[in-house]
C-alpha cells in the first residue's frame, strides 16, 4: 500500500517533470540568451588582442583548459595606459556623495512630509511627483550656463550638486511612502516619552527606515554610477574628472576596434555596479517596487 | 606624483563624503537648535520647513527653475540674445532630422515598451513554476545593474562585422554565416540599425518588467485563483481573466516608467552609432544641438518637445497618487 | 500624582465636526477614571487631548495646578499605553522602557535601576533582552505598561490597553491593572469601549456619547441610577429593556402602563413621580429584575406579565431568554438556568417593580 501510493507519487513526478518541460525549456533558453553577451564580454577581456580581432570568443571553449590563451594584460593597459584607473577612482569620488548628500536632505524632508502638519504639504507632494519624471534634458542648458558663470563646470561639486538635485525627487517620493506607513502610534509614544522631532527623527525614523534608505542608496548609487548625461555636461572632456563611463564612451568612440581594451574596460565599469547589484539585489528590487516611476 | 594626486584624491573624497553627509546633518541639527528657541506654537510652524527647506532649494535649483529657463529659451536665438518666437519650434517640427528623430522615437516607444513588458509577462509567469526562479531572475535582472554605455560597448561587440570571409568575431554574424548567409552590418544598415539599438533597450529593461510583473503576480492571493480554477477556468482563462486584471495597474506603472525611460534615452544612441545613418533620437538631437551646433534655443525648445512627451505620464502619476491618498 | 480637571473642553475639527463638546470633568488625585461610550463617541479624543496629541479647540485643561492647553506632550508628566501597544521593533524590552529616562538625560545607572524595578514589579525581567516582535500578545501589553511606569508620571493615560487580548487574558490583564493601580496609587484615566471593564475596574467612570459627557459616577451609582436612556442601556449586558409607557393615576396609586401590561411605581417614588401623571415616559427594567415565576428572587415586588419565549442562549450559569409581548415589542430576561425554558410556550414572567426606572420621553432623562 505504502509502496504502491510512493510509486504512484514517482509516476506523477516523471509526468509532472515531462509536462513542464517546455517551461523549463523556455526559462533555461531566455536565461542563457540573456547572459550570453556579457558573458562573451567577459571571456574576450581575457583574450589576446590579435587572437580577439581574429576568432570568436566562443572558441575558446575548443580548449578550455588551456590558460595560455587567456591573459591580464588588456586590464593593466586599459587601466594605466588609457587612465580607466583614474577613472575608476574618480566614479568613485562622484558616486558617494551624490549618493549620501540626497539621502540626507531627502530623509528629511520625507519624515517632514509624512508626519509634520504644515500648510501646502499635498501641493509639494504632487510637485515632487510630477517632478519625477521631468526629463534632466530639460535642465541642462541653465544649469551649465550657471556653472560655466560660477565657475563649477568640470568640477566634482558641480556633478554632487545636480545628482543630489536630480535623485532628490525619487528619494522623496520613495521615503515618504515608507515613512508614512510607519505606525502613528509608534510617532505618538516617543512624543509622549518625550521625544522631539529630532530625537523622533533620530531614534524611531530613521532606524526603522533603513530598508527604504538602503533601497534608495541602491538606487541613486547605480545611477550616478552609470551615468553618462549628467557628467558629460557638466564635466566635460578633461580626464583628471572623468568618470568610468566617460571614459568607455571615449574609448569606443577613439579606438573603437581595440577590442581587447573596450572589452576590459567595459568590464572594469561594470564591477561595481555588478557586486553592488549582486550584493544588495533584495533593496533594489524593493526600491523598484517602490519606486518605479522614475525615468 | 600620480600617487600623491590620488591620496589627495581620496582624502578629497573622503573629506566630500564629511561634507556631504555630515555637513547637511549639522545644518539640520543647526536649524533645529534655533527653532527650539522659539514658543512651541512657532516651533511647530517652523520645522516642517527646516527639515524639508534643502530638498527644496535643491529641487528649484536644479529642476523648477532650469525647467523654468529653458522653456524660456526655447523661444531665444542661438546665443539666447535675440527673442525669435517659434521659430525653434518650427525648426522641431519641420526639419529632416527632427522628423526622423520623431519617427526613430516612436519605433522605439511602441517596440521596448510592447515587447519588454509581454516579454517580462511572459518570464515572469514561466520562472514562477521552475524551482531555480531566483537564478533565472537575476540573470534576466543582471543587465539592469550595467550602464547603458557598459551595454553598448556588449553589444557593439554581438554587432561586430567582419567582411565576408574573415571569420566573424560578433556573435550574431557568426550565427547569420553559420546559417550560409552574408554578414550583416548591423549598426550601417538603415533598414536594421535602428531595431538593432532598440534590441538593447529591451535586454536591458526586460529583467525590470519581470521583476515588477512578478511580484505583481505573486501578490494575487492564492484563493482567488482557487476560486477560478473551482469555478471550471483553466490556466489560461485564468491567466487572461484573473491574473491579467488583477496586475492591471501593474502593467500601467511599468509601461510608463518604460516610456519616460525611452524618452530620455540617448546613451545608447550616442555610443553606437553617434546618431548616424537616421538613428538619431529626440533626446541625443537635443546634445547635438547643444554640443555640436551650440544652438541653445534650438537645444531647448527639443527638450521642451521631450517635456510635452512626458506631461500626460506626469498627470497619470499624480492622479494615482491623489487616489491613494484619498484611500 | 495629579489632578485632572477639564473646563468647558471642546475639539473641533477643520471640516467642522465637533469631536468633544463642552467637556466638564474632574478627576481626583489618583483616581482610576474610566472613560466609557461607542466608537466615536469623543472618550479617545478626550483622552488624546489631555495627553497633548490632540489640541484642543477651546476650553482649559489642568493637570495639578496647572493649565496645560498649550504645554506639549513631553512637558506634561504623563504616560501612555496604547492600543496597540506602539513598542518600538527595533529596540529591545529593555531599551524600550528605557527610551524616556535615556530623552531625559537621566544616568545609565538609575535608567538601570528603574527599569530593572519595573519589570520585576510586572514579571517581565526575563524578556528584558528581547524584541517585541518575540514577545506574546500579553507580554507586550506588559511592556507597554512597563514602558509607562519607569517615568513614574503624575497621570497614566490608557487607550484599550487590553483590546488586542483573547478573552481570557484581559480578565487577568485587568486583575493586574487594578492591582497596579492600587500599589502605585497614581491617577490613571483610562478608555475604553468595554462596559465589563468600566465596571471592574473604574473608582469612577464617566459615560461619554456623540461628544457629550453623559454621567460620571461610581460603577454602582451609574449602575443603579443611570441618568438618561442611553447611559441606562450602555451599562449593563444584555441591555437594559425599554418599554413606551404613560404615568397613571390610580386609587392604589401611581402606575405606569404600557400597551401591554400595567405595573405599579414604587411606594417611596410616589411623590417623585406626582407631577408626571399623564406623561408619555420611558419605562426601563433590567433582565435581572425579571424573573422566572419559579425561581423569582426574594423580597421582590412581582407583577406577572403573559409573553412568549422566543430564542434561549443558555451560559451555563444562567438563561439570557428573549421573549415577545402580544403587540410584539420584545424584551429579555435573565433567568436561572434549571427553568427549562421551551421556545414557542407562553409564561407569566414576573416584572420586580422595584427596579423600574422611568425616562422622560422626550429628554430622555431620568424623572
Amino acid at each position: 500500500m505504502v509502496a504502491q501510493t510512493s510509486k504512484s507519487n514517482q509516476g506523477s513526478l516523471l509526468e509532472k517533470l515531462i509536462a513542464k518541460a517546455p517551461v523549463h525549456i523556455a526559462v533555461v533558453a531566455i536565461s542563457f540568451i540573456w547572459t550570453l553577451p556579457t558573458i562573451g564580454l567577459l571571456i574576450s577581456s581575457f583574450r589576446k588582442a590579435e587572437e580577439l580581432t581574429q576568432t570568436g570568443w566562443w572558441t575558446v571553449f575548443e580548449h578550455p583548459f588551456n590558460f595560455t590563451q587567456f591573459h591580464l594584460a588588456n586590464y593593466a593597459d586599459v587601466l594605466t595606459g588609457q587612465g580607466m584607473g583614474q577613472a575608476f577612482l574618480n566614479s568613485l569620488v562622484i558616486s558617494i556623495p551624490a549618493t549620501v548628500m540626497p539621502i540626507a536632505m531627502a530623509t528629511f524632508a520625507a519624515y517632514a512630509l509624512a508626519w509634520m502638519r504644515f500648510p501646502g504639504r499635498q501641493l509639494l507632494l504632487a510637485l515632487i511627483i510630477g517632478l519625477l519624471v521631468v526629463p534632466l534634458q530639460m535642465t541642462l542648458i541653465p544649469v551649465l550656463r550657471t556653472y560655466n558663470q560660477l565657475g563649477l563646470a568640470g568640477s566634482f561639486l558641480a556633478v554632487w550638486l545636480a545628482h543630489t538635485g536630480y535623485g532628490l525627487p525619487l528619494g522623496v517620493y520613495l521615503l515618504r511612502n515608507y515613512i508614512g506607513t510607519l505606525p502613528k502610534d509608534l510617532i505618538e509614544a516617543a512624543t509622549m516619552d518625550g521625544a522631539s522631532h529630532l530625537k523622533i527623527f533620530t531614534r524611531i525614523i530613521v532606524p526603522l527606515s533603513t530598508p527604504a534608505i538602503a533601497s534608495f542608496a541602491v538606487f541613486q548609487f547605480l545611477w550616478v554610477w552609470n551615468d553618462l548625461l549628467v557628467a558629460l555636461v557638466y564635466l566635460g572632456g578633461s580626464k583628471e574628472v572623468a568618470p568610468v563611463t566617460l571614459v568607455l564612451r571615449n574609448l569606443v568612440g577613439d579606438r573603437g576596434q581595440d577590442w581587447h581594451l573596450l572589452t576590459a574596460g567595459a568590464f572594469i565599469s561594470m564591477i561595481v555596479p555588478l557586486v553592488v547589484f549582486f550584493s544588495l539585489q533584495r533593496y533594489f528590487v524593493r526600491g523598484l517596487l517602490a519606486g518605479s516611476v522614475k525615468g | 606624483m600620480q600617487d600623491a594626486s590620488n591620496l589627495t584624491r581620496i582624502l578629497g573624497a573622503i573629506a566630500a563624503i564629511l561634507f556631504g553627509s555630515g555637513g547637511i546633518l549639522a545644518l539640520f541639527y543647526g536649524a533645529n537648535r534655533i527653532v527650539n528657541r522659539f514658543s512651541q506654537t512657532w516651533r511647530d510652524r517652523i520645522l516642517p520647513w527646516v527639515y524639508i527647506g534643502p530638498a527644496m532649494v535643491m529641487l528649484t535649483a536644479y529642476l523648477i527653475l532650469p525647467t523654468l529657463r529653458t522653456i524660456y529659451l526655447s523661444f531665444l536665438d542661438r546665443g539666447s540674445d535675440k527673442f525669435i518666437g517659434l521659430k525653434n519650434y518650427t525648426f522641431a517640427f519641420t526639419n529632416d532630422a527632427m522628423l526622423t528623430a520623431f519617427r526613430n522615437n516612436l519605433l522605439w516607444l511602441v517596440l521596448v515598451t510592447f515587447i519588454s513588458v509581454a516579454l517580462g509577462l511572459v518570464i515572469a509567469v514561466l520562472v514562477d513554476r521552475v524551482k531555480y526562479e531566483p537564478l533565472a531572475k537575476g540573470l534576466i535582472f543582471l543587465p539592469m545593474a550595467i550602464s547603458f554605455v557598459g551595454a553598448s560597448v556588449i553589444w557593439r561587440f554581438v554587432y561586430a562585422y567582419s567582411p565576408p570571409g574573415a571569420d566573424q568575431i560578433g556573435l550574431l554574424n557568426a550565427i547569420a554565416v553559420g546559417l550560409g548567409f552574408e554578414p550583416i552590418g548591423w549598426l550601417v544598415n538603415k533598414a536594421l540599425n535602428n531595431f538593432a539599438l532598440i534590441a538593447i533597450m529591451i535586454w536591458l529593461q526586460t529583467g525590470f518588467c519581470m521583476v515588477l510583473l512578478s511580484s505583481a503576480i505573486k501578490g494575487i492571493p492564492g484563493d482567488v485563483l482557487e476560486a477560478a480554477r473551482m469555478d471550471g477556468a483553466n490556466e489560461l482563462q485564468v491567466f487572461w481573466r484573473i491574473t491579467i486584471p488583477m496586475i492591471r495597474s501593474t502593467i500601467l506603472v511599468v509601461t510608463t516608467t518604460l516610456t519616460v525611460l525611452v524618452l530620455k534615452v540617448f546613451d545608447i544612441v550616442f555610443v553606437m552609432t553617434g546618431g548616424n545613418l537616421d538613428t538619431d533620437v529626440i533626446a541625443s538631437l537635443m546634445i547635438k544641438q547643444m554640443f555640436k551646433f551650440r544652438d541653445f534655443g534650438k537645444g531647448s525648445a527639443i527638450a521642451v518637445v521631450l517635456l510635452l512627451a512626458v506631461i500626460p505620464v506626469m498627470v497619470v502619476n499624480i492622479r494615482r497618487f491623489r487616489q491613494q491618498e484619498v484611500n | 500624582m495629579a489632578t485632572v480637571k477639564f473646563e468647558q473642553v471642546q475639539k473641533r475639527y477643520d471640516n467642522g465636526f465637533v469631536a468633544v463638546k463642552d467637556l466638564n470633568l474632574e478627576i481626583g488625585e489618583g483616581e482610576f477614571l474610566v472613560l466609557v461610550g461607542p466608537s466615536g463617541c469623543g472618550k479617545t479624543t478626550s483622552l488624546r487631548m489631555l495627553a497633548g496629541l490632540e489640541d484642543i479647540s477651546s476650553g482649559n485643561l489642568h493637570i495639578g495646578n496647572q493649565r496645560v492647553n498649550d504645554i506639549s506632550a513631553k512637558d506634561r508628566d504623563i504616560a501612555m499605553v496604547f492600543q496597540s501597544y506602539a513598542l518600538y521593533p527595533h529596540m529591545s524590552v529593555f531599551e524600550n522602557m528605557a527610551f524616556s529616562l535615556d530623552l531625559q538625560g537621566v544616568s545609565k545607572a538609575d535608567i538601570k535601576t528603574r527599569v530593572t524595578q519595573a519589570a520585576a514589579q510586572l514579571g517581565i525581567e526575563p524578556l528584558l533582552s528581547r524584541k517585541p516582535k518575540q514577545l506574546s500578545g500579553g507580554q507586550r501589553q506588559r511592556v507597554a505598561v512597563g514602558r509607562a511606569i519607569v517615568r513614574n508620571p503624575a497621570v497614566f493615560l490608557m487607550d484599550e490597553p487590553l483590546s488586542n487580548l483573547d478573552a481570557k487574558l484581559r480578565v487577568q490583564a485587568r486583575a493586574e491593572l487594578s492591582k497596579l493601580h492600587r500599589d502605585l496609587g497614581t491617577t490613571f484615566v483610562y478608555v475604553t469601549h468595554d462596559q465589563v471593564e468600566a465596571m471592574t475596574m473604574g473608582s469612577r467612570i464617566a459615560v461619554m456619547n456623540g461628544g457629550i459627557l453623559q454621567q460620571v459616577d461610581t460603577p454602582q451609582n451609574l449602575y443603579d441610577h443611570p441618568a438618561n436612556v442611553f447611559v441606562a442601556g450602555f451599562m449593563g449586558s444584555p441591555s437594559m429593556n425599554f418599554f413606551e409607557a404613560v404615568v397613571q393615576s390610580t386609587e392604589q396609586g401611581l402606575v405606569a402602563q404600557t400597551e401591554t401590561f400595567t405595573l405599579p411605581l414604587p411606594h417611596d417614588r410616589q411623590a417623585r413621580y406626582e407631577g408626571h401623571v399623564g406623561q408619555q415616559v420611558i419605562l426601563g427594567l433590567r433582565p435581572e429584575q425579571i424573573h422566572h415565576p419559579s425561581y423569582a428572587a426574594p423580597g421582590i415586588e412581582p407583577v406577572a406579565v403573559k409573553a412568549e419565549v422566543g430564542v434561549v442562549e443558555m451560559m451555563g450559569h444562567e438563561a439570557i431568554a428573549y421573549f415577545t409581548l402580544p403587540n410584539a415589542s420584545e424584551f429579555i430576561a435573565r433567568v436561572d438556568p434549571r427553568a427549562k425554558l421551551m421556545s414557542g410556550e407562553t409564561l407569566e414572567m414576573l416584572f420586580d417593580t422595584q427596579g423600574i426606572h422611568l425616562f422622560d420621553k422626550a429628554s430622555e432623562a431620568l424623572l
